[in-house]
């Protein structure tokens, strides 16, 4: 089990909690994330300072442009100047040569001209004159060809009166270019008289480029009206023929204020230029300058701006990819904290949750301090918290453990990192109580010992209820005495020793005589008292070596150990326990303050030796008891090998009752009923049993067992119909007709619930008269239930059956309730009769249940009345019914019809 | 067609430099300026010399401009003048006027057609400044050079 948590436990509990500090971080956290700002702001800064950029640049290309475009136009300008003097100053030469040559045809006229310095300077400028077949007639370079008659200049200048401007001419040696201008010469009749021709190098025309302004890729050049340059002058670089950009020539580049215009000519250089037409020659002449050049500064400054917008840019998403890689780092580490936190919150939650549990909790540090503990842990010690805190561990130790207890403790704490155990433990009001406690011991990432912690709870319950089961298994709830699982436990202990030493033990069965109908009549609750009462009483009568305990209900068991080796000497310690027992149960009870009196049957089993399981000396009491109880209870009676063969014959009685049941084996006899003056009122049907090999069986042998069995109710029954039905058969026969049937109902039979509607149905079948049929009910059937028992009779007497009660006076019915049930007859039982003349006791019986019978208006027999003597006592006490051997004995169906038939006709007699 | 003027400069360059350092003790008094034996003129160094023919300063002599006389283009006499003293080629000098005519600064010198015509125009001149072998030197005129 991980315990890291704990760690943290005594300081962060309220971080379970929400602080509003805590609201306000997790809304901070929610906000659009800061990691996209930084590079959207970036972004915004970043087009702002580039378009910034641009539209500085943009401006000083426009201004550079600008410039270039005025200066250019100024170029332009003076070159026009320029080129325009040149030409005048060519064209004047050749009308100045063609006017004197004119005028005297002479071919010296140039010298004479040059001797005027009226010529140009021949370092330059070579003239000549041609006559009209192409022959030079005069030159001041001689060098020159002597015929020019095929020459295209030649021919171009006969044909008009104008200047006429050649094509470049390349000197085939050196290549240098030239430009012949030339005139026409007229004869004094106006006719072809030859031409005078200048000749000068194309280098002249742009010879006015200067680095200082055109720079290394600045344009000078003149353009023909064909679209070809005469002349062309970039740098040192002079070239001619080449074609012109055809906007030089547009007409509005004529125009003296038009601006420059970017061309990109044959040599590819970029420039702006400016082109002039000349008003007087078919000729345009063009200055342009070299962007790259010109714009230097203006490039130069560009690339500043640019470099510096691009290290700007650079450093800002450099900065940008900083802050956003922090930002970015910080979020990560936020979630990672919330995370952690939103755990380390739940872990906490879980924690306190887990802390504040009904198990006692305690935290301690590696000093044994106590740090916290929790409100259980209060409920359990006594101690508050505050009473804790700071303090060492020791406060809580018990002085019912020794030092080493506690030394091993904390060694296993140590070593293991965890303890558990029973302990016991001081409480705060000084008792000492049992705890389950555990120690565990929390380690930090070093594996350093930080923390222990304990948890307990109080297993004094437990405890308890461990004992509670014990005893639930081993005693009875009810006295406290061992039950019978321990009885037997203990019972193979004694024997185990008796083997041993040879003593004898007794075991001896108690059961309270008639605890039953007590339990009935009085109620469970008095019952259970008794019971304890019997229990302890029994605890009084044996020695600490022998054992009282329950069976269950009202079944008690006294063993008796380490008795004499002798048996006879033996049996008399049992006697004599056994006589102090009874004497102890027969003492009157105090229940709910009534003094009530129990006695109670013994049954005995000595033995020695294990030579009989617990089950069978268990038996065999029970057999001694039942012995006990068969003679007359309050009595202690022995096992002997005896008894078992009673039982054995009791068990096959009851299989031939079953049988007997089956096959009927059962006949009714009729007891004469002799009312006064000897007249035969009816009869009393007593059950016998025609058993094939036993022969007849006598009611006193098997009714109780019938009883026992609940075999009576089906006894019961065929008696019941039987009777009837005799009743039925008598109705016809005079002699028979007035006389009663009485039917001994036992307590089982009238305890059916449908008792009443079996009565009724057999009369109806059997057509018997209500009237003949008196039920003879035992006293010992009315003590439970009264007003049940009230209520079937009142609802049988409807029917017109008679009651009368048997047995009476030998039980301990009250005298009270007679008079509450709807009784007929007293009953006389023939054992007050027997005696009568010699027992005062049953003679006073005897007057007293007439006396009573008459008070309350019942009629009264006297059964087994055997003697006249007997009869006339019991006439003269008032008694005027009898049954008895006096008059007849029972007699089978068929006797008894002779004896009435008799009886009548003696009476007719 | 193209031609770099700048080429054929440095090439002449070269050529002269060669041929100066070749013949340096023989050449030294190959040609010299001179001016007339009546010039007021008594000293200029070649470079004021070189300026006064190629139109960059002018010099004034009884309060009128020095006027430099040349040969003829193409006479050896004047490339060793413009060589020794100008250091220039005949191209660059050709160049040079060209660009001053073309530009309307200047126009070159008078020419002479020969020696011995430029010498007895000088000599005629006391405002005229021009060269000659200094074996043709005169009692009429007279080298300004300083030696």
């Amino acid at each position: 089990m991980s315990l890291s948590w704990l760690r943290a436990l005594p300081v962060s509990f309220a971080m379970a909690r929400k602080s509003p500090g805590a609201r306000l971080r997790a809304w901070f956290y929610t906000m659009p994330e800061s990691t996209m700002l930084f590079p959207a702001f970036s972004m915004c800064f970043l087009a702002v300072l580039w378009v910034a950029t641009l539209q500085f640049i943009s401006v000083e290309r426009t201004n550079a442009e600008g410039a270039i475009s005025v200066l250019s136009r100024e170029l332009v300008t003076t070159y026009e100047a320029q080129v325009l003097r040149a030409l005048r100053d060519i064209d004047q030469t050749l009308n100045l040569v063609k006017y004197a040559y004119e005028l005297n045809g002479q071919a010296t006229v140039l010298q004479d001209l040059k001797a005027k310095a009226l010529l140009p300077s021949d370092l330059l400028f070579a003239i000549r004159i041609v006559d009209q077949d192409g022959k030079v007639v005069a030159g001041t370079r001689s060098s020159l060809p002597s015929t020019i008659s095929d020459d295209p200049q030649f021919k171009a200048t006969q044909a008009t009166s104008q200047l006429s401007i050649s094509q470049p001419r390349h000197d085939p040696a050196t290549g240098e270019a030239t430009l012949l201008f030339s005139r026409r010469l007229v004869d004094t009749d106006g006719k072809f008289a030859g031409v005078v021709m200048l000749s000068v190098a194309t280098d002249h025309f742009v010879s006015g480029y200067e680095q200082a302004k055109f720079g290394e890729q600045g344009l000078l050049g003149i353009v023909g009206s064909d679209g070809l340059f005469r002349v062309r002058r970039s740098g040192d670089l002079l070239s001619d023929s080449e074609v012109a950009d055809p906007a030089f020539l547009l007409p509005d580049m004529a125009d003296a204020g038009s601006d420059a215009r970017a061309t990109r000519d044959t040599d590819g250089t970029a420039r702006h230029a400016t082109a002039r037409k000349l008003v007087d020659f078919p000729l345009t002449v063009v200055a342009g300058l070299s962007d790259r050049e010109q714009l230097t500064r203006f490039y130069r400054t560009r690339d500043e701006y640019l470099i510096g917008a691009a290290g700007g840019t650079a450093l800002l998403m450099l900065f940008t990819l900083l802050l956003w890689s922090m930002s970015w780092q910080l979020r990560k580490s936020r979630q990672h904290d919330i995370a952690e936190r939103k755990r380390t919150e739940q872990t906490l939650r879980i924690a306190a949750t887990a802390f504040d549990s009904q198990e006692a909790m305690l935290i301690a540090d590696a000093q044994r301090l106590i740090l916290q503990t929790n409100p259980a842990f209060a409920r359990n010690t006594g101690y508050q918290a505050t009473d804790l805190v700071g303090q060492n561990l020791d406060l809580l130790v018990s002085d019912r453990h020794d030092a080493a207890f506690y030394l091993d403790m904390w060694r296993s704490v140590y070593h293991t990192g965890l303890w558990q155990g029973e302990i016991w433990q001081t409480h705060a009001d000084g008792q000492a109580y049992q705890k389950w406690l555990s120690i565990s011991a929390v380690r930090d990432d070093e594996g350093k010992l930080v923390n222990y912690v304990g948890s307990q709870y109080d297993i004094t319950e437990r405890k308890l209820a461990e004992n509670k089961i014990n005893e639930l298994a081993f005693f009875d709830q009810l006295t406290g005495l061992p039950n019978r699982t321990s009885l037997h436990e203990r019972l193979r202990r004694i024997m185990a020793s008796s083997v041993n030493d040879g003593s004898h033990a007794a075991l001896l069965l108690i059961d309270l005589d008639y605890f039953k109908t007590i339990n009935d009549t009085l109620g469970h609750d008095m019952g259970d008292a008794l019971l304890r009462q019997v229990g302890q009483r029994l605890g009084d009568c044996v020695g600490t070596g022998d054992c009282v305990a329950r069976l269950g209900g009202d079944e008690f068991v006294v063993l008796l150990a380490g008795l004499d080796r002798s048996r006879p000497d033996a049996a008399t310690r049992v006697d004599l326990t056994s006589m102090q027992i009874l004497s102890a149960l027969d003492h009157p009870y105090l229940l709910n303050g009534v003094a009530h009196r129990s006695t109670a049957s013994i049954g005995v089993t000595l033995f020695n030796g294990d030579l009989f399981t617990p089950d069978v000396l268990m038996k065999q009491a029970d057999l001694a008891m039942y012995k006990s109880k068969a003679e007359g209870r309050n009595a202690v009676r022995y096992f002997d090998p005896a008894m078992e063969a009673a039982v054995m014959a009791r068990a096959a009685l009851e299989r031939d009752l079953r049988v007997a049941i089956g096959l009927q084996q059962f006949v009714l006899h009729y007891q004469a009923q002799i009312a006064d003056g000897d007249q035969l009122s009816g009869a009393e049907v007593l059950v016998r049993w025609q058993h094939p090999q036993r022969g007849m069986v006598s009611p006193l042998e098997f009714i109780p067992l019938a009883e026992e069995t609940g075999l009576i109710l089906p006894i019961g029954s065929w008696v019941m119909e039987t009777a009837c039905r005799q009743l039925a058969c008598w109705a016809g026969e005079p002699a028979m007709e007035a006389l009663s049937i009485a039917v001994n109902v036992s307590a089982r039979q009238f305890q059916q619930t449908d008792f009443v509607e079996q009565v009724v149905a057999v009369l109806a079948r059997t057509g018997a008269r209500p009237q003949r049929l008196k039920l003879e009910l035992t006293e010992s059937m009315l003590v439970a239930n009264l007003d049940q028992i009230i209520e079937k009779m009142r609802a049988l007497k409807a029917t017109g059956i008679s009651f009368s009660l048997d047995d009476f006076g030998t039980g301990f019915s009250s005298l009270s309730y007679l008079k509450l049930l709807p009784l007929d007859q007293l009953k006389i039982d023939q054992s007050f009769v027997r005696d009568i003349l010699t027992d005062p006791n049953d003679a006073a019986i005897a007057r007293t249940v007439i006396a009573l019978a008459k008070t309350l208006g019942l009629g009264i027999i006297a059964e087994g009345v055997e003697t006249d003597d007997q009869r006339s006592f019991l006439a003269g006490a008032g008694c005027h019914a009898y049954q008895g051997y006096l008059f007849s004995r029972p007699l089978p169906v068929a006797e008894f019809e002779v004896f009435a038939t008799k009886r009548a006709c003696a009476l007719a007699a | 067609m193209k031609t770099s003027m700048r080429n054929a400069s440095f090439l002449y360059l070269v050529s002269t430099g060669l041929a100066l350092s070749l013949s340096c003790a023989a050449a030294v008094a190959d040609v010299v300026a001179i001016v007339s034996a009546k010039s007021p003129l008594t000293e200029l160094s070649k470079t004021q010399v070189a300026n006064l023919f190629l139109g960059n300063a002018s010099m004034l002599v009884l309060g009128e401009p020095v006027i430099p006389i040349d040969l003829a283009a193409g006479t050896p006499l004047r490339d060793e003048f413009y060589a020794s003293y100008a250091t220039r080629s005949p191209a660059q000098i050709r160049a040079h006027w060209s660009k001053l005519i073309f530009t309307g600064r200047g126009q070159p010198p008078r020419e002479a057609a020969s020696s011995s015509e430029l010498k007895k125009m000088i000599a005629d001149n006391p405002r005229a400044i021009g060269y000659l072998d200094p074996r043709l030197i005169d009692a009429s005129v007279r080298a300004v050079i300083s030696p």
